[in-house]
């Protein structure tokens, strides 16, 4: 059952507009995320990188090892290729943050199909992220529905205490 | 009933539910929002009538 296009069995989803630049805002209707999201991500093949490990040596370039004889590894944080790494899984995790928020919505469609296997969820995030940037939405913008989406997957409280309500009947039993 | 020495987080209540109602925790994980929070609190209206009836 509908009720102006929405769902009545779709409760706690929360309206939150966008300002544009160019005018009229962009009005999101999000969900908080399913609990263990962060689960799903790792099933469907977002994982973060490991930086890269290279073998500490001393200034005269001689392999530095521990007292067990064991040669001593540094990770490089600061390499540019894990780098990029790095940025790419927390843009993949914000548009599939979105993604899933936006669930309820259903004014906004995605051009790019959801996959049908675990296998290709990276490349469904770089395209949803392409068709973000393509329709203007700036990384200020995702930062700010990514904010939102925060807030509201942490209102679990709240939430519990509804679904518990909607065990109860509203109205006393009639003893007549 | 003892007393718990700590509220507990929602993983812990996430594990009581599975238990409840034979699921594993994946499947619990992969449900949509809405029927994870309605399972949570079925477990948690179950978990207070049983405390609180004589």
């Amino acid at each position: 059952m509908k009720f102006n296009g929405q769902s009545l069995s779709c409760s706690f989803t929360q309206v939150f507009t966008l300002p544009r630049p160019t005018g009229d805002p962009l009005v999101l209707r999000l969900s908080p995320l399913p609990l263990g999201f962060h689960q799903q991500l790792r099933r469907r093949g977002i994982h973060p990188p490991s930086a890269p490990v290279k073998i500490a040596r001393d200034s005269n370039g001689k392999i530095l090892r521990d007292s067990s004889g064991h040669a001593i590894t540094q990770s490089e944080y600061s390499n540019p290729d894990y780098l990029s790494d790095i940025e790419l899984y927390h843009q993949r995790v914000a548009v599939l943050s979105i993604v899933e928020s936006l669930r309820n919505d259903d004014q906004l469609t995605f051009e790019t199909p959801v996959p049908s296997t675990d296998a290709n969820w990276p490349h469904f995030a770089d395209a949803i992220f392409a068709e973000m940037e393509a329709a203007g939405l700036s990384t200020g913008d995702l930062i700010r529905i990514c904010n939102e989406v925060c807030r509201i997957s942490n209102l679990i409280d709240s939430h519990l205490q509804e679904s518990q309500a909607n065990f109860s009947c509203t109205a006393p039993p009639n003893s007549t | 009933m003892k007393q718990l020495t700590a509220p507990r987080t929602v993983h812990y209540h996430i594990l009581r539910t599975c238990e409840r109602l034979h699921l594993q925790p994946a499947q619990f994980t992969s449900l949509p929002y809405e029927q994870q929070l309605q399972l949570l609190a079925y477990n948690h209206l179950r978990l207070l009538e049983e405390t609180t009836s004589p």
